[in-house]
C-alpha cells in the first residue's frame, strides 16, 4: 500500500519504503510506503493490533524492519543517532522517572538531545509552561495526577524543538482539558507552537487507516 | 555532529540521573550504603567478642597468700599481653568461671611465697587452676603462660648474683631449720656451700659483673619480627569488612540490574533508545553508575574501617583493583540477569537466590578459612569466593601483584563474559 507523497522529496521529513515487519508467523505491517512532508499532520488510526505502534517503533528504530527501509529528514535511518536527534517521540507509556521533579525529567532528555546552559534552561521553562506545569517544576513525577505526568510526557518529546514529531495515544488518560491544549483543534492550539505545528487541523481532515495490514488514507 | 564534550555531558546526565534516583530510593539506600557497613561492624563484632581486647584470656586471680612474692607474680601476670586478670575472692572466681565470664581462674594458697624460696627440698609452691573443662585449651594456655612467666623469675634469681647469694644464705638457715634427713640435708648444705663459692668467685673475676650474675641465662630468646608471613587477619573486622564491601557491591549491582528492568517496563529505556546517544554509551552509562556507587560504598566501609576498627589495607592499589574487578564481575552478573526474567519480581528473586547460594558458598557469610576443604572447592565457582580472597589479599594477605592476577582475572573474565551474554539477548522494550 502506497500513501502518496504531499511534497517534494527534498522536504519528506519521514520516508517509509515498502517496509514489512512481522512477530513469527503474525505480519504486523506489509509492504507499508509513506511519506509525510514538513509541516504536514499525518493521523494514524485504527483498532487494536493494526500495527499502529509497530509503525512508530520501525519509523523511530525500536524496530529494524524485515524489509523495506526508513528514512528521516533525508539524512538517513533511525540507526544513526544524528537522525534520531531529529525526532521527538511521546510514547503511549509514561516514559517518565518518577523520583525526578517535572523539570528535572525535561533538562535530563533535553541534556541528551545535545543541549545545555541557558538554551536548555530557555527550553525547560517553555516546555513547563506549553503543558501547564510550570507551577509543579519542582514537584516530583511521583505526586503527578495521571494527567499532569500525560502532559509532562508530551513536553519531553517537544523540549529539544525537533523537526517531527511522533506522537503514540498522546492524551490517553487525560483530562478533557489537557485534550483539548494538546490536541489538533482549531479552538485550542498550543500557546507558543512552532509555525510547522499549525497545522494539527489537517490531521482530522486528512487521516491515515490502519486495518488488517493495510494503511490506507482519505483525504477529503 | 557532536563533538566528545557533547557525548561527556551526556553521559555525565545518565550516571548523575541513575545515582540522584538511587540516592532518592531510601530501600535502595539503606541495603546500597547502610546494610554492607551494619553487616561488617555487627559480624566483625560478634566474632572479636568486644574489640582489640577481645583476644586476651579474661581470668580471675585469688590471692589467698597474700605475700611479697604472691603479689609480685600477681603483678607481672598484669602485664602479660595474653591475659585479662582481675582479682577476686575464690568463691567470686569460681562463680566466674562457672558462669563462663572467666576462662579459668589462678589461686596463691596460703605459704605460696614461703614455699617458692624453697629450691631442691621440701615441697615446691603450688598454684590452683580452675577452668571450665570445656575450654581444656585455654587452661592448656594459661598453665603454659604461667610456667613461663614463673620460671622466667627463677631464671631472674639465678642470673642476679646478689639476688642468688642472699637466697643461697637464706636457704642455709632454712635447711638447717628444717626437718630434711641428715644425710640429705648434708648434702644440700655442701651443694649450696659449693654454689655460693663458685658465685662468689665468678663475681669475683668478672669485671663489672657484681650485680647481674655474669650474662648467665637459663634459656635465652632472639624475637624475630615475621610479621610478614603471618597467617591470618589481625583481628575480625578485617574479614567482617570485606564481607561487607561484597554485600555492598552485590546491592549495587543488583540495583542496576533492577534499574535495567525497570527502565524497560516503564519505557523509560525506550525513550532513551530514541535519544541521539548509541546503545553502547547508555548502557556504559548505566554501568558507570554503578561502578561510581561501588566505589562509593568500598570507600565509605574502608574509611569506617580504619578509623574505627583499624582495618588498614597493605595495599590500597591492589585494593582499588580488586573492588573495580568484582564491581565488574557483579555489574556483568545482574546484566545477564536483566535479561534472563521479564519482570522486576523476577530477576529480583533471580538475584537474591544467586546471591544467596553463592555467598553461602563463596565465604560472604562464613569466612573462607574456617569452610571445609570441599565447600571451598565448590565456592571456587562462584565470583564471591573471588572477590572476598582479592579483598582480603589486599587488606590482610600481603598478595603480591602476580597473586592478586588470578582472582582479579577471574573477576575480569566473569564481568566481561556475562556482560556480553546479556548484551547480545539484551531487549530495550517489553515483549
Amino acid at each position: 500500500m502506497t500513501v502518496p507523497a504531499t511534497q517534494s522529496h527534498r522536504d519528506t521529513m519521514l520516508r517509509l519504503s515498502d517496509v514489512r515487519k512481522s512477530y513469527g508467523k503474525t505480519v504486523a505491517v506489509d509492504g507499508l510506503s509513506l511519506q509525510i512532508a514538513a509541516g504536514e499532520v499525518f493521523g494514524l488510526l485504527g483498532p487494536n493490533g493494526a500495527g499502529k505502534s509497530t509503525t512508530v517503533a520501525l519509523a523511530v528504530g525500536l524496530l529494524e524492519a524485515d524489509r523495506g527501509t526508513v528514512e528521516i529528514a533525508g539524512a538517513g535511518g533511525p540507526a544513526d543517532p544524528a537522525v534520531r536527534a531529529k525526532l521527538g517521540v511521546a510514547p503511549q507509556a509514561l516514559a517518565l522517572y518518577e523520583d525526578l521533579s517535572g523539570a528535572e525529567n525535561l533538562r535530563f532528555f533535553g541534556t541528551l538531545q545535545g543541549m545545555a546552559g541557558s538554551a536548555l534552561a530557555e527550553r525547560v521553562r517553555w516546555a513547563l509552561e506549553f503543558v501547564g506545569l510550570t507551577a509543579r517544576a519542582r514537584d516530583r513525577v511521583s505526586a503527578y495526577s495521571g494527567g499532569m505526568k500525560r502532559r509532562l510526557n508530551l513536553a519531553v518529546a517537544v523540549v529539544h524543538d525537533p523537526p517531527l514529531l511522533l506522537l503514540d495515544e498522546p492524551t490517553v488518560g487525560a483530562a478533557r482539558s489537557c485534550s483539548t491544549r494538546t490536541e489538533p483543534s482549531a479552538a485550542s492550539k498550543p500557546r507558543t507552537p512552532p509555525r510547522r505545528w499549525r497545522s494539527w487541523r489537517a490531521a482530522a481532515a486528512c487521516p491515515a487507516f490502519a486495518s488488517s495490514n493495510r494503511i490506507s488514507r482519505r483525504c477529503s | 555532529m557532536r563533538d566528545g564534550q557533547d557525548l561527556m555531558r551526556e553521559i555525565v546526565a545518565l550516571v548523575a540521573k541513575d545515582l540522584t534516583l538511587l540516592l532518592r530510593d531510601r530501600g535502595g539506600f539503606f541495603f546500597t550504603f547502610i546494610f554492607p557497613l551494619v553487616f561488617a561492624v555487627f559480624f566483625g563484632t560478634i566474632f572479636s567478642g568486644s574489640g582489640a581486647e577481645s583476644r586476651k584470656l579474661p581470668i580471675a586471680v585469688v590471692d589467698e597468700d597474700s605475700s611479697a612474692d604472691s603479689r609480685a607474680v600477681i603483678a607481672q601476670l598484669d602485664t602479660v599481653a595474653e591475659f585479662d586478670t582481675q582479682g577476686m575472692s575464690r568463691g567470686a572466681a569460681v562463680e566466674a568461671v562457672r558462669l563462663g565470664r572467666r576462662v579459668a581462674y589462678v589461686a596463691f594458697p596460703k605459704g605460696f611465697g614461703e614455699a617458692r624460696r624453697r629450691m631442691f627440698y621440701g615441697r615446691g609452691p603450688e598454684i590452683e587452676l580452675g577452668f571450665d573443662p570445656s575450654r581444656k585449651a585455654e587452661a592448656g594456655m594459661i598453665q603454659g603462660l604461667l610456667a613461663r612467666h614463673l620460671s622466667a623469675q627463677v631464671g631472674q634469681l639465678l642470673s642476679n648474683r646478689s639476688s642468688l647469694r642472699s637466697w643461697i644464705h637464706e636457704t642455709e638457715v632454712s635447711v638447717d631449720s628444717s626437718a630434711t634427713g641428715g644425710g640429705r640435708r648434708g648434702a644440700l648444705r655442701r651443694f649450696l656451700g659449693e654454689l655460693d663459692r663458685f658465685t662468689g668467685e665468678v663475681a669475683d673475676s668478672t669485671p663489672g659483673a657484681a650485680g647481674d650474675g655474669g650474662g648467665w641465662q637459663p634459656v635465652s630468646f632472639k624475637n624475630v619480627d615475621v610479621a610478614r608471613v603471618r597467617s591470618g587477619p589481625r583481628n575480625a573486622y578485617q574479614v567482617s569488612f570485606p564481607q561487607g564491601i561484597v554485600w555492598g557491591i552485590f546491592s549495587c549491582a543488583f540495583g542496576f540490574g533492577l534499574s535495567l528492568v525497570h527502565e524497560r517496563t516503564r519505557g523509560t529505556l525506550v525513550r532513551l533508545r530514541i535519544a541521539p546517544i548509541s546503545r553502547g554509551k547508555i548502557l556504559a552509562a548505566k554501568a558507570t553508575a554503578c561502578l561510581v556507587a561501588i566505589v562509593g560504598i568500598a570507600t565509605l566501609l574502608l574509611s569506617f574501617g580504619a578509623l574505627v576498627f583499624g582495618v588498614r589495607a597493605t595495599s590500597p592499589a591492589l585494593l582499588a583493583i580488586a573492588v573495580l574487578s568484582a564491581a565488574i564481575a557483579f555489574v556483568g552478573l545482574m546484566m545477564l540477569f536483566s535479561v534472563l526474567g521479564k519482570t522486576e519480581a523476577t530477576v529480583s528473586g533471580l538475584g537474591r537466590a544467586a546471591m544467596l547460594l553463592m555467598s553461602m558458598a563463596g565465604g560472604g557469610m562464613v569466612p573462607l578459612f574456617l569452610m571445609p576443604h570441599w565447600m571451598q572447592t565448590v565456592g571456587s565457582f562462584t565470583p564471591v569466593r573471588w572477590t572476598i580472597l582479592a579483598l582480603e589479599g589486599a587488606i590482610w594477605r600481603d598478595f603480591t601483584l602476580s597473586q592478586m592476577a588470578l582472582p582479579c582475572g577471574i573477576l575480569l573474565a566473569i564481568g566481561v563474559g556475562t556482560f556480553a551474554a546479556g548484551l547480545k539477548v539484551f531487549r530495550w522494550t517489553e515483549g
